[in-house]
């Protein structure tokens, strides 16, 4: 018997790949057309149910109506902004998730969002001049400090995933706490700021799009440049840097793309829970580890996720609106229990 | 490693609390003079006697209670899991209780039984038990999902972290459902605050703080052997789980009817309980009663500070025993190797 | 029926069964050994022998009654266990770790009895902790730290002391110290002490009955020198080794190459 693999298992191993790419091909279609059909259909439900001819006539500009006004300046901008934000918080879980080789890194259990919340809160309360624009930079300067600490402090014995939702869960409770002093202090300003913290998409439209885009496409361009590093990071530091890898540069840049990814749905959308941890699990438990196919997978599961949750959170008891954490909390919480429970078996 | 002597530290640690419940007594926003606030206080004399009785004194006795009940809930827990890392807040507990008093109150609300403008118009008496009821719940789930043919440490924590995060997004999301006019109120209870609590809270509270201090002796010295590991601590006669399951049963009692009244306070049970070891050693008998009155101590302290940071604004004190006590959890968890 | 006994027990967690039909009667009054390689069954066997595990058939006795049907306090009072890991208390001292081995002798509210102060002076003075008794238990060594445990087994003054592997993580040295203490106290009170050994010379050196378990089962026991063959140490460990056999000594031997498993040779 031969050491050498033979020609028949090389073959086998070739058929294997080509299978997966295959798999890859169909999931990413099958992705896109269930997306599709959810924003699709997402255009004629809402407060006000709106017949098919009439959408296609607003869609098509052919009418100026009420309706296409609900369409253009309501249901489309939300729409895209739910997907654009789904895919940034899954993409930013992912990264988390392969920088710190952690399966509970996330911007939720970090307490990046949290701490992105909490810096806007502040501004919000005491600097209100401030213009929406300027939230996501603001949010970034929390994030950064709430993640970092985190991090830094589970990482000093190891960065074992207790020790990061521990330190995650108190760093996002002193935050929490901040934000409760700061609307103390606010009075009864305080609704509307608090509907913001729970997370949704309410009566968002092309101006908030326009605050995300800039932070979802950098570091979504990002991501295609990390996917390689990432890889490499899994087989642990020292096995990444005999490759040539150098590893707290990537490391760096992967903690900072994955802070840009949330703190711009944070300043548009509030914290939305459980997308950035649940949503990486799910991708990598249909198409594997490998980084290049990983991450758009999971930005199409995140899209296909937020627009389905706000898809509900509108129509559910329309005309009032539920909010998305409540959603992602129902879906979510369970997941990771499960999550727990699997891992520690 | 320096001990200090049981009785003397008690004794300190007595006399600080007494002395700072006076100060919180008399200091507040309508200020009152030494003398005469002493006056009012004990001879009932003046007009300030009405405050003084009835709105800062019981105010200062609730925070002692619940500062008490989440001390010692947080040690218990700590010993049972033999997970210096846990209080109520990580074993979920909290998010449990929260969730179930935020559906209570929705329902109340919903069946228009009070116009729900003021939290002091929302039964009362019910709470503690719903908020038992909530806190048994997410316990038995944290324990639930942590047990394979024996509960370890680790994975009660993880259990825990999971419950109680889903707990506490859903509690907030139905507060956020619910509309804005009793936002306020019910914020304030959400951050854990003392604002508005009368003799009737106290007299709520009161009946749980007694059952609970009745049970401590029976299970102490069956705690302190957990320390030594689950089979050493079987082959010497104690019954493992049936210590461990009724010690996080009592802790949970504990920590929900304290939320119930005052809303989730954290980090009290997380850190009084290291001070205490650190003070005294880490046996029961000694620690125990060191950690209730630090917590006492510490409520009543953050209670105080709250008051008097931002005036006219109060500053609840859950947020302020959280910004105290986040940071020296982080350094205690950034210390451990 | 007296001391403690295994009949046809079979030992597992959850579905995997680690032991099957094993027999075993502990002589009283003597050090038994068990030997065995790595994952052989020692330790679950020790554990169900203090109780801690029950079987899931046959049956463990002490004087006839089964473990199962003793009142825990009781059991406890007659039995003593020191697991493998032992889990350090924080903030304790030896004194108060010695004295957690009253417990078993105490009511329900925990209060210490007359016979306490004694009993754990004992314990101390038989370990030779005399010096160290007011040292907090993180600040000890290895083998200080095994010996504060031991004294903690011994202030229960149980006839039986069950020990898992009370020389691990030791050197040579330390190794000897501490047996040489559990043969102290079995010849000097009469205590029954049962302990798994890695090292087979130790075991042969200190041991008056010897149990050689492998692969679920107990292969031999009886007199050291008996069981002490080649084909224990080629079958059991899968070494081959020269047992050096005198009158006046227990016999020794010298490992000299492991032997490969035969049925890993067939599959390449």
């Amino acid at each position: 018997m031969t050491s050498l693999p033979s020609a028949a298992s090389a073959s086998r191993i070739d058929a294997r790949r080509c299978t997966s790419s295959l798999r890859v091909t169909g999931l990413v279609v099958a992705g896109l057309v269930v997306l599709g059909t959810l924003a699709i259909g997402g255009l004629f439900v809402g407060g006000v149910a709106t017949p098919v001819p009439v959408v296609i006539d607003a869609l098509l500009s052919r009418s100026a109506g009420p309706e296409a006004a609900i369409l253009w300046k309501l249901r489309i901008p939300r729409e895209l902004l739910a997907m654009l934000a789904g895919a940034a918080l899954a993409c930013s879980g992912v990264v988390m998730q392969g920088v710190a080789r952690n399966p509970l890194a996330s911007p939720d259990l970090t307490g990046v969002l949290t701490g992105a919340s909490f810096a806007i809160v502040v501004f919000y309360v005491f600097v209100p001049s401030v213009p929406a624009i300027a939230h996501p930079f603001i949010g970034l300067a929390g994030g950064l400090l709430a993640g970092g600490t985190s991090l830094l402090i589970a990482s000093a014995g190891g960065l074992s995933p207790v020790r990061l939702a521990l330190a995650g869960s108190a760093v996002a409770f002193f935050c929490a706490a901040g934000i409760t002093t700061a609307l103390v202090h606010a009075g009864p300003t305080v609704a509307s700021v608090f509907f913001w913290l729970t997370g949704g998409l309410a009566g968002r439209g092309w101006h908030h799009l326009t605050i995300l885009m800039p932070w979802a496409i950098t570091g979504l361009c990002a991501c295609a440049v990390l996917a390689r590093p990432l890889d490499l990071l899994a087989l642990g530091d020292e096995a990444a840097g005999t490759l040539g890898l150098n590893v707290s540069f990537w490391r760096l840049t992967g903690a900072l793309t994955a802070i840009v990814l949330s703190v711009g749905v944070v300043a548009v959308a509030g914290p939305i829970g459980f997308l950035g941890l649940c949503i990486p699990h799910i991708a990598r438990s249909v198409i594997g580890v490998r980084h290049q196919v990983l991450l758009p997978v999971a930005a199409l599961l995140g899209a296909i996720a937020l627009l389905a949750a706000d898809t509900l959170a509108r129509t559910m008891a329309a005309p009032r609106e539920l909010p998305i954490g409540v959603l992602t909390a129902i879906v979510g919480g369970p997941f990771l229990i499960h999550m727990v429970w699997r891992r520690t078996a | 490693m320096n001990r200090l002597p049981f009785w003397p530290t008690a004794a300190i640690t007595f006399c600080a609390l007494v002395a700072f419940a006076l100060l919180a007594t008399l200091n507040g926003a309508a200020d009152l003079g030494l003398r005469q606030g002493l006056d009012a206080l004990f001879l009932g004399a003046g007009d300030n006697a009405g405050i003084l009785w009835d709105i800062r004194l019981p105010r200062v006795a609730i925070g002692i209670l619940v500062g008490i009940h989440l001390a010692i809930s947080g040690h218990l827990l700590q010993s049972a899991t033999r997970n210096p890392l846990t209080d109520p807040n990580v074993l979920g507990i909290a998010g449990g209780a929260m969730l179930a008093v935020m559906i209570f109150l929705l329902i109340t609300v919903y069946w228009g039984q009070t116009d729900g403008s003021k939290l002091t118009s929302y039964p009362l008496a019910p709470l503690p038990f719903v908020a038992l009821f909530g806190g048994l719940v997410a316990a038995s789930l944290t324990y639930l999902i942590a047990w394979r043919a024996g509960v370890t440490p680790l994975r009660l924590v993880l259990a825990g972290i999971a419950i109680g995060i889903t707990f506490q997004a859903l509690g907030l999301g139905i507060f956020a459902a619910w509309g804005s006019t009793r936002m306020e109120t019910v914020l304030l209870w959400l951050s854990g605050s003392l604002y508005a609590r009368g003799w009737e809270h106290a007299l709520h509270l009161l009946p749980w703080t007694i059952a609970g201090l009745l049970v401590l002796p029976v299970m102490v010295a069956k705690l302190d052997l957990l320390s030594i590991g689950d089979d050493a601590a079987a082959t010497l006669g104690v019954n493992v789980g049936a210590i461990r399951f009724s010690a996080i049963a009592l802790a949970t009692v504990l920590a929900s009817s304290a939320v119930a009244i005052v809303g989730p306070l954290g980090f009290v049970g997380l850190i009084t309980p290291h001070a205490a070891r650190r003070l005294v050693g880490s046996a029961l008998a000694k620690s125990l009663p060191i950690s209730a009155l630090l917590g006492a101590l510490l409520v009543t302290l953050g209670d105080l500070i709250g008051r008097i940071a931002m005036p006219p604004a109060e500053i609840p004190v859950g947020a302020v025993t959280a910004l105290i006590g986040v940071p020296v959890f982080l350094m205690l968890l950034g210390r451990r190797t | 029926m007296t001391g403690l006994t295994c009949q046809d027990i079979s030992l597992g967690y959850g579905a995997h069964q680690v032991l099957r039909d094993v027999s075993l009667s502990v002589p009283p009054g003597r050090i038994t050994a068990l030997i065995g390689a790595n994952g052989c069954g020692k330790s679950t066997l020790l554990r169900a022998m203090a109780g801690l595990l029950h079987p899931m058939s046959g049956e463990v006795a002490l004087d006839g009654r089964k473990l199962s049907a003793w009142p825990r306090k009781q059991l406890a009072r007659r039995l003593s266990f020191l697991p493998q890991e032992m889990v350090d208390p924080p903030e304790i001292t030896v004194a108060e770790l010695i004295a957690y081995g009253r417990h078993p002798h105490h009511g329900l509210l925990g209060r210490a009895c007359p016979g306490d102060a004694e009993a754990v002076a004992r314990a101390i003075a038989a370990t030779d902790m005399t010096s160290l008794a007011g040292r907090m238990v993180a600040t000890l060594s290895g083998g200080e730290r095994r010996r504060a445990w031991i004294a903690m087994a011994l202030a229960v003054e149980a006839q039986i002391l069950l020990l898992d592997e009370p020389t691990t993580f030791l050197d040579i040295g330390h190794q000897f110290e501490v047996l040489e203490l559990l043969q102290h106290i079995n010849r000097s009170h009469g205590i029954t002490v049962v302990l798994s050994l890695h090292d087979l010379n130790q075991a042969v050196r200190f041991a008056d009955h010897l149990v050689a378990v492998d692969r679920g089962t107990i292969i031999d026991q009886g007199a050291p020198a008996d069981v002490m063959t080649e084909r224990l140490l080629t079958d059991t460990f899968r070494v081959s080794a020269s047992i050096t056999r005198a009158t006046d000594s227990p016999p020794v031997f010298i490992a000299t190459g492991s032997i490969k498993d035969p049925s890993r040779h067939a599959s390449v």
